[in-house]
């Protein structure tokens, strides 16, 4: 640690891949083959899926990143000169990598949590500032967009003038948030508003597109909507994890005084996922109540904690020596709390929707937040939980459908993370009382 | 050569009866549960076995909805079959269900439920998977629906029993087999009735004086009584073009008017799978689809709303519900067939999941299906007991059809490992070595959000 500082990261480079099964998968590979090149490795990684979307073959740009962190994390080596471009140099495992292979999927994300927080800093000091943007909320925090009732027409591209309908949805929005999850979004209106504009102008000045269609033509118009909520978004991934935090005078972590932020909008949008699968947040950009990113912390900074339901994360700690402690609850102590809370929420929603059987992925976001689990963890206890209603004497039924809902066919919907249970992707959810 | 020519000319041969019989040391005479757990309407599956008390609760809400009686108000116009939160909706029974209502109506036209007063007859609708987005397309399927399970066949019996044409003696002989009697113009011939000009034309005139338009009183008075001739005769040839245009006109006008000279009370179209033609919709569609069930259904201006005759039972498939609510709601609906919200549950028949307490019967059944009658084992679980049942239960999530297919597969799976009892520990090997299965605007509220349950920064 570096005083009272977080360390600078040692590299600010992290892959643009989001999927954390490829680290074992390369590694299995490299083992079978004994040793492997990112060209080799693109070739023989497995067809895989991003939410719903089918994803039949890695870039070559992810091949290549993903060999150099796994280089730099000390799991593979170099076997020839570095003077070979990345793509055909020949890498094999190190011992420490070879020890991964060997290890569970739970004990492979924590070992990546680690690998990730030496390298990179950010997994620690994201989970920090969570707390610290709003620590009387435990951490939750929201990113605001446009409100979804605001729907304006297209506009031509040179017409992208700051107006003052765009500056009251900004403003609206930061209240919603505010309103919604008091301390979730704690940005003064005009600093807010400050920013959104210059984003907005930014993106402005950026080069028009050209169609994917045979025409090739540059298109003539934007979204406004889409535009600000780029806008909206890159001002609050500024000034929420910008190197000083929101409120304070000082950094908190060691920027060597380069002005580099420690996120990029850019590099938010691959951390957010890559935290989410390490279980140390749960984030969602479709909570039925939330218009924006809500994200909120499912592990802590303290000296001690019981354990069950915390699980000490050796080797991540604050400038203050603290660890990092997960929120791990196991089923047979919270069980009750968890399937309350499903309940509850299925309840709210199902009443609002006007049918039994609701967006799985709604409730999930909620449950989750209310009983501050990991998606990876949901999944396990929704799994309990639907076992325990089909046992004699249940109360309740639950069930679950794999149907793929509209709203998950295209957009953010395609990528939104299912509910996984033994292999199948589920959507829907409805509960019941069973009769007797 | 004469090798190759015997080759071709092969026709498949029945196995010689010496086989073995691998359950045979169980005391079955095949594999008691089926391979394929579905059935399809017509064929052999039509009659996997069947047990009346397992869904006792839903008959008699099927009953208090859909089946008029004296005793009662009138039934639903529109009324829903969904999961109660029953997990898987295939595999339910919801199909099984749907063809022993069918099978039961048919059976003596509804006299056991609904009394004297009215005689009915249901039709089972299948949708087509990428054939039933519009309107027309499902009039068709109910018009073919009709046509193949014999509503229509019936109808034209009845009348041709009412027509007075037919002496009584003759008609006498008719009531055990009514499809090789009064339904076949070889057998009216030879019993001396002029089927040709005398009998076919007084329906013919009757049909058309009550309505039914004159090409089709002509095709049904000739051809009705047999669904394979009214089919090459009439179905056949209506052309897309022509079910677009007419194909509502045919279902409820002409045919309503068939079923009324004929007796009928009322007309059941239980329509399964209703996500096969929801899903496939687009916004526009099924908007309009929805009011064109309003229109047909409710009050718009056809001979089936004026009397009231079809009642629409909907297979609701759970994620149908939530796509079909909007356009409900907006055609005004819902105060005819609440589809959501507090009055669904006046509309629908919930179907519950099977539990401990009905899968050992239902087990039973298929069980006893494959055993001699003579068999001391009837009535007995063998060679499962209690905890495998429970397990195979629990683990196809109570859907029965899922339950029948792990315990189709542990039978076979005991003949290959020569099992002599089949448990829990069984079944959760079976279980295990089952192949993956494949991956299957609103004003936003300011109301503030609950706080989480446990605190992290306390003891979690």
């Amino acid at each position: 640690m570096a005083g009272n500082w977080w360390k600078k990261p040692e590299s600010r480079n992290v892959g643009f891949f989001i999927d954390l099964s490829l680290y074992s998968e390369a590694l299995r590979i490299t083992a079978e083959r004994g040793s492997i090149t990112a060209s080799l490795l693109r070739q023989e990684l497995s067809q895989r899926t991003r939410g719903l979307m089918f994803v039949e073959r890695q870039s070559k740009r992810v091949a290549a990143d993903l060999v150099r962190e796994l280089q730099e994390f000390g799991w593979l080596k170099r076997m020839n000169g570095s003077g070979q471009p990345i793509e055909n140099a020949l890498y094999t495992l190190t011992p420490d990598g070879s020890q991964i292979l060997g290890s569970s999927n739970q004990e492979t994300r924590r070992l990546l949590a680690v690998a990730m927080h030496r390298r990179f800093t950010i997994p620690g000091w994201f989970v920090s500032r969570l707390w610290k943007v709003n620590p009387a909320g435990q951490g939750e925090v929201i990113l605001p967009s446009p409100p979804r009732d605001w729907r304006p027409q297209a506009r031509p591209w040179e017409k992208k003038e700051w107006t003052s309908d765009l500056a009251a949805q900004a403003l609206k929005a930061s209240k919603m948030a505010q309103s919604i999850c008091p301390g979730s979004f704690p940005i003064e209106d005009k600093t807010w508003v400050q920013a959104v504009r210059r984003m907005w102008d930014h993106l402005g000045t950026w080069e028009r597109k050209r169609r994917a269609d045979a025409s090739g033509e540059r298109i003539s118009t934007f979204s406004p909507r889409g535009r600000l909520a780029l806008a909206m978004r890159s001002a609050a991934v500024e000034i929420l994890f910008g190197a000083i935090p929101p409120g304070q005078s000082r950094p908190d972590i060691f920027s060597n005084f380069s002005n580099k932020p420690p996120l990029y909008p850019r590099t938010f949008r691959v951390w957010c996922p890559r935290l989410a699968d390490l279980e140390l947040i749960f984030y969602t950009d479709r909570h039925p109540d939330v218009a924006g990113r809500l994200i909120f912390p499912t592990a802590v900074f303290r000296g001690e904690a019981p354990h069950p339901p915390f699980e000490k994360l050796q080797g991540i700690q604050d400038p203050d020596d603290d660890f990092l402690w997960l929120h791990q609850p196991d089923w047979e102590s919270q069980g009750h709390l968890f399937l309350n809370t499903l309940i509850q929420t299925h309840r709210l929603i199902s009443r609002r929707v006007g049918t039994l059987y609701i967006s799985l992925l709604d409730v999930r976001d909620e449950v989750c937040r209310q009983v501050r689990l990991s998606a990876t963890l949901f999944d396990e206890f929704l799994a309990c939980a639907f076992r325990e209603s089909l046992r004699p004497g249940a109360t309740v039924s639950i069930s679950i459908e794999s149907d793929i809902r509209e709203d998950q066919r295209s957009g953010s919907g395609l990528t939104r993370r299912p509910i996984w249970i033994d292999g199948v992707p589920y959507s829907l959810i409805a509960i019941g009382k069973i009769s007797s | 050569m004469a090798g190759e020519a015997a080759d071709w000319l092969r026709r498949p041969q029945v196995p010689p009866s010496s086989k073995e019989n691998p359950f045979e040391r169980f005391g079955f005479s095949r594999n008691p549960f089926p391979s394929k757990p579905s059935v399809v309407i017509g064929s052999e599956g039509d009659t996997l076995p069947y047990l009346p008390t397992l869904r006792a609760q839903e008959e008699q809400r099927f009953e208090e909805l859909m089946i008029p009686r004296p005793d009662r108000s009138t039934s639903r116009a529109i009324a829903f079959l969904m999961d109660y939160a029953t997990r898987r909706g295939r595999g339910i029974g919801k199909t099984v269900f749907l063809n022993h209502q069918r099978k039961r109506i048919m059976s003596d036209l509804g006299r056991s439920l609904a009394g004297d007063s009215y005689v009915l007859f249901a039709v089972h609708i299948l949708p087509l998977p990428g054939g039933s987005r519009k309107f027309w397309q499902v009039a068709r399927l109910i018009a073919e629906g009709m046509s193949e399970q014999g509503a229509i066949a019936r109808a034209l019996w009845r009348l041709r029993a009412f027509s007075t044409i037919i002496p009584n003696e003759i008609l006498s002989q008719t009531a055990d087999n009514p499809e090789d009697t009064i339904g076949n113009d070889a057998w009216l011939r030879k019993q001396g009735v002029d089927v040709d000009f005398q009998l076919a034309s007084y329906i013919r005139t009757e049909l058309i004086q009550g309505g039914v338009r004159p090409e089709v009183a002509k095709a049904l008075a000739y051809f009705g009584h047999d669904p394979f001739a009214w089919w090459g005769s009439f179905l056949a040839h209506q052309t897309d073009s022509s079910w677009r245009n007419e194909g509502t006109k045919l279902v409820f006008d002409d045919l309503v008017r068939l079923f009324i000279l004929a007796g009928f009370s009322k007309g059941l179209l239980l329509v399964d799978e209703v996500e096969k033609i929801v899903t496939e919709q687009n916004m526009q569609e099924r908007r309009t689809f929805v009011d064109l069930i309003r229109y047909y259904f409710i009050d718009g201006s056809c001979e089936n709303t004026r009397h009231d005759f079809y009642s629409l039972f909907l297979t609701i498939h759970p994620y149908v519900q939530e796509l079909l609510v909007p356009h409900w709601e907006a055609a005004g609906l819902d105060r005819f067939a609440a589809l959501s919200r507090e009055f669904a549950q006046e509309y629908t028949v919930y179907f519950h999941p099977l539990n401990q307490e009905s899968a050992e019967p239902l087990v039973r059944v298929y069980l006893d299906a494959a055993r001699p009658s003579e068999s001391p084992q009837r009535e007995l679980l063998t060679p499962f007991d209690r905890r495998a049942v429970e397990e195979a239960l629990v683990r196809s999530g109570g859907v029965p059809g899922k339950m029948l297919e792990l315990l189709h597969h542990a039978m076979e799976r005991a003949v290959d490992k020569q099992w002599s009892s089949i448990g829990a520990e069984q079944i959760h090997q079976v279980f295990q070595d089952r192949p993956p299965e494949q991956p299957e605007d609103e004003e936003i509220s300011t109301t503030q959000l609950p706080p989480a349950h446990p605190d992290l920064r306390g003891n979690g």
